[in-house]
This record gives structure tokens, C-alpha cells and sequence, in this order.
């Protein structure tokens, strides 16, 4: 039954994501196979701005997928604090970590759904780079799943932990810009690499196989520690 | 089940530096309709927080209907039905499927006792709750904790917010047993009246530790004002004295039986006894917990030392 709740809770961002993804695709479908002839027919400077719009959106979707884990982290069971149903919901005969372990996976598998539909969308607004690199797949989905579940995973952390979705946001919004941060600053004054976080989907060819795999591992194995963070702070929380 | 529903031993809760319950001591008895009176922030809330596991003690303990509250909540949560001081649910469910939703979690939930519970408190069922007036959201709880068909009842201030007549049903229910095989309630009130109207026992808390506990109908026949007048006279709190005050060369006794005795004795010590009265529970209430001249108030924190008047 708390499925069915956290699903209740979760659909209309999650439709609404669906709906842009849908959205993106069949425009960038429209520019790409101009079934009408509408764009042809238009001056070559319109036909141009017609295509960097198409790419451009075609290029913001592992940003989309991004917002999609932050918006869904945000309303995990952190979110019942907040809204002043925690005393009911936590009186209820399961386990807490039934609880969280339930609201987390619904997200997860909405996270992994909205993947393919990125992909698919991206496609469509740009086949002719997908054709350039057919060494991509499965690398670049398996890549998007692992970020998307990390950012998904560390806004539910903060949502949890600030008891409050708008400040876990922030929160996590922070998290991951101090983490870019620091590892411009560890690359560009001290030489030194740390994991490689977002450039896992976006040059998934830059990078040797193993060096590649084990960071996709390692990206699955920061989601998992975050969870159990999370599971020992929501165990723990009270009312 | 054990003979107590509830019982708490030295239970304390604290928020910072402030003992928010403090020592509590409280035995609820199987198949009782127990009031828990006290003033805000008396540690009533606190206490039931902590029985349903929405808290944590930091020290003592507490077992409800025989399981212990810090490592079996699971367990008491399958079998008490609770309704919290706080009445928000989920604002886009209506009633009828915050009902799907909850019975989902208990395999002896009573669909006629949840039906018979909306129609007597004339819940819509089909409003979203956040569109449902602070009344009915309360009464959505009770609906809720109804069809559990638990054995333990507990409510933290189940009429708040509550028009007189909605007041009343909720009361007829309570003192029905919350029905479907519910036979202990156990619930908090400022209300002395609706206390006294469904209650057979009662306890009283105050500044987080129980400063009396005892059957409804005790207090009525047994309890009396004993009022003296005399010098150095004994403020100790032992039986059978449950508080002690002066006022200027007038002591006031709350003494919980043989209160003839007692003033015998008091005489004995020279005293002259100016009345000894019989008390409702207001008065009872209100002897207790007010603290007109607490550096010679006998009840809470009081040094309980060898009953001199006792023996």
C-alpha cells in the first residue's frame, strides 16, 4: 500500500518529466525528418536556428534526468517531516527501513525508466552524432542510470536529513556544485584526479575500459553508502 | 497480555537542558479507560511519543501491552491503534482512500467497525483532507485508529478542535472501548470534565512525572481536603498524603484515604483541623499541580522521607 502512496506522491512530477522527454523527442524528430517539408522550405538562416535549437535540447537531457533525480529525491520519505505526517505514517506495524527502502526503489525505477526515454529522445534530435558513435551504448545509459541514481540517492540523503524537500534540494544542489568544485581545483592546481563523476555519460570514450567501469561501480557503491546513511539517520529520526 | 496495557519505569525525556518527562512512573490496567491529565507541556505528548516509538528515552523504560518500547515496536504497533496530537494526513487522499491505504496494514482491520465509525462521526468520505475543516480532519484519525480493531487505544487530545456534538459521539466511542475488541483506552486531555465523564482511572502529570494515579471512583468516595492549622507541622509527601502546601500557619493535606485518621493524628501534633473535604477531580487536579508557594509545596520534586504521619 505505500507504494501505491509514494507513487500517488511521485506521478505528476514524474509524468510531467515524461511529457517534456516526450516533448523533446518529437520535435527534435519534426527538425530532424521535417515530414511536412516546413522546414525546408525556410531560409537558411531560420533552418539553422531550427537545428541548433533541436541539438541544443537534444544536449540538455542528461540535465533533465539530473533535475528528474533531484525533484524525485526531494519528495523520499524525508518529505513526510515536512508535511506533518510522520507521526501517522511511522505508527504504522513496518519497519522504518521498509519504509524508505519501498519510496527509494519507486524512484529508482522511474529514474531507470526516464533513462531510455532520454535516450531515446536524444536520438532523435540527434542521430547523426548517435551514428558517428555506435561504441557508445551501452556506456552512455549504463553511465546516465549511475549519475542519475546518484544525484537521486544524495538529494533523498539531504531531503532526509533537513526533513524538508526544498532544503534538501539546496542542499544537494550544494553538495554536488562543492564536489565540481573542488575537483577543478585538485585537476587544474595540484594535478591531481579525483573519480570522475559527470563525465561518466558525457565522454564515456575518453576514458580506458577499466578506469571507465570501475568508476561506474564506484558511482553505484557512493549511491548505496548514501542510502545506508540515510536508512541510519531516518532509523533514528524522531518525531 | 500482562495485567498493565501500559507501564513506564523512570522514563525521562529531555530536549537540551529541559526534562521534559522526568522520571515518569505509570501503570495503565488492562481493560481501563485511562485519562492522562495534565497542564501544557506537562510531558503528556512526550510520553506518547515515546510509548509508540516516535521518541526515544534516554533513560528508564517503557512496555506496552507487554512488549518493550525502545526494541519491539513493530509488535506494539500491530496491536494499538493510535491518534496523535498532531492531526494532518495526506492532503491529496480523501478519507475513503486514507481507509484502503491504512487497511492495508493491519490483517484484522474491521471494515463495519470503520464503516459504523464514519457514519456516527458523519466523516465525508469523499473530500480531500485538505480541504476537511480541523474537526473532521480529527475525526479521520479516529476513523482510522477505529478500524484497526486493536487492542490498546491511544490518543493524544482525541476531542481538540471538536464541536460539542462530535465531542460527545467521540466520547460515547471512547467509553464504548473505540469498539471492534478494543478494550484498553488510554488518552490525554486538558478536559478535567470529559475525563471525568468516560474515565475509570486517571493520572496526573506534571512537569514530566506523575504526581497521582488512581481509580476515578477512589478520588470520589476516598480523596479529601484536609486543612490544619498549627506549627511545624510534617510536609512530607507519604501515604496517605499525595500533596502538601502551606500558607502562611495553614497546612492543606491531599490525603487519599482514612482521612479521619489523619486529621486525628495532626490533632495529636497540635494542630487544630479546620476542614476535611471531600474533592472532585478539578479540585484534585488543581491541588496538585498549583504551585502557589512552591518552596513549601509537598508534591512534585518533593524529598520523599520517612512517612512520619503514616505511621
Amino acid at each position: 500500500m505505500y507504494l501505491w502512496k509514494c507513487w500517488r506522491d511521485t506521478r505528476s512530477a514524474f509524468l510531467g518529466i515524461v511529457a517534456c522527454l516526450l516533448a523533446i523527442g518529437i520535435f527534435g524528430a519534426y527538425v530532424q525528418f521535417d515530414p511536412l517539408g516546413w522546414i525546408a522550405a525556410r531560409p537558411e538562416s531560420s533552418r539553422l536556428l531550427w537545428h541548433v535549437g533541436s541539438d541544443a535540447l537534444g544536449a540538455s537531457l542528461m540535465e533533465l534526468i539530473a533535475v528528474a533525480g533531484l525533484i524525485l529525491g526531494a519528495m523520499g520519505v524525508g518529505v513526510e517531516f515536512e508535511r506533518g505526517t510522520a507521526d501517522f505514517l511511522l505508527t504504522r506495524p513496518r519497519s522504518r527501513r521498509s519504509f524508505l527502502w519501498t519510496s527509494w526503489c519507486l524512484g529508482a525505477a522511474q529514474i531507470l525508466t526516464l533513462v531510455p526515454l532520454a535516450l531515446a529522445a536524444n536520438w532523435l534530435t540527434r542521430p547523426d552524432l548517435t551514428a558517428a558513435r555506435p561504441g557508445l551504448f551501452p556506456r552512455v545509459p549504463l553511465a546516465m542510470c549511475a549519475v542519475a541514481l546518484l544525484i537521486y540517492s544524495l538529494t533523498y540523503l539531504m531531503t532526509t536529513l533537513a526533513r524538508n524537500s526544498r532544503n534538501g534540494i539546496g542542499l544537494s544542489v550544494a553538495a554536488l556544485t562543492g564536489y565540481t568544485l573542488l575537483h577543478l581545483w585538485l585537476i587544474l592546481w595540484h594535478d591531481i584526479t579525483v573519480p570522475i563523476v559527470w563525465e561518466l555519460p558525457q565522454r564515456p570514450d575518453r576514458y580506458d575500459a577499466g578506469v571507465w567501469f570501475g568508476s561506474l561501480l564506484g558511482c553505484l557503491a557512493v549511491c548505496l553508502t548514501l542510502m545506508a546513511a540515510t536508512q541510519f539517520r531516518f532509523e533514528r529520526a524522531e518525531v | 497480555m500482562t495485567d498493565h496495557a501500559i507501564a513506564t519505569r523512570g522514563l525521562v525525556k529531555r530536549y537540551g537542558q529541559q526534562e521534559a518527562v522526568n522520571g515518569l512512573e505509570m501503570r495503565v490496567p488492562a481493560g481501563a479507560v485511562y485519562g492522562c491529565l495534565g497542564r501544557n507541556g506537562a510531558g503528556k505528548s512526550t510520553t506518547i511519543k515515546m510509548l509508540m516509538g516516535l521518541a526515544r528515552p534516554d533513560s528508564g523504560n517503557a512496555s506496552v501491552l507487554g512488549f518493550d518500547c525502545a526494541t519491539q515496536t513493530v509488535d506494539i504497533l500491530r496491536r494499538v491503534a493510535f491518534v496523535g496530537e498532531n492531526k494532518t494526513l495526506y492532503g491529496e487522499l480523501t478519507p475513503e482512500e486514507m481507509v484502503r491505504f491504512t487497511r492495508g496494514f493491519y490483517p484484522r482491520w474491521s471494515a463495519s467497525a470503520a464503516e459504523a465509525g464514519a457514519r456516527r462521526l458523519e466523516v465525508p468520505m469523499r473530500r480531500r483532507f485538505k480541504t476537511l475543516s480541523k474537526g473532521n480532519r480529527a475525526k479521520v484519525w479516529l476513523l482510522l485508529a477505529l478500524g484497526q480493531a486493536a487492542d490498546l487505544l491511544v490518543l493524544d487530545e482525541p476531542t481538540a478542535g471538536l464541536d460539542p456534538v462530535t465531542q460527545d459521539t467521540v466520547l460515547q466511542l471512547l467509553a464504548e472501548g473505540g469498539g471492534a475488541g478494543t478494550s484498553t483506552v488510554f488518552f490525554s486531555s486538558h478536559d478535567l470534565a470529559e475525563v471525568e465523564r468516560i474515565c475509570d482511572w486517571v493520572g496526573i502529570v506534571d512537569a514530566g512525572r506523575m504526581l497521582l494515579e488512581a481509580r476515578l471512583d477512589d478520588i470520589r468516595e476516598h480523596y479529601r481536603l484536609v486543612i490544619a492549622e498549627g506549627r511545624d507541622l510534617p510536609m512530607e509527601r507519604a501515604a496517605p498524603v499525595e500533596s502538601a502546601t502551606r500558607r502562611g500557619s495553614f497546612s492543606r493535606y491531599l490525603v487519599s484515604r482514612d482521612a479521619d485518621g489523619f486529621a486525628a493524628r495532626l490533632r495529636s501534633l497540635g494542630a487544630a483541623v479546620t476542614d476535611v473535604t471531600p474533592l472532585s477531580l478539578r479540585d484534585v487536579f488543581l491541588e496538585l499541580v498549583r504551585k502557589e508557594d512552591p518552596c513549601t509545596s509537598g508534591n512534585a520534586g518533593a524529598t520523599l522521607a520517612a512517612p512520619s504521619l503514616a505511621s
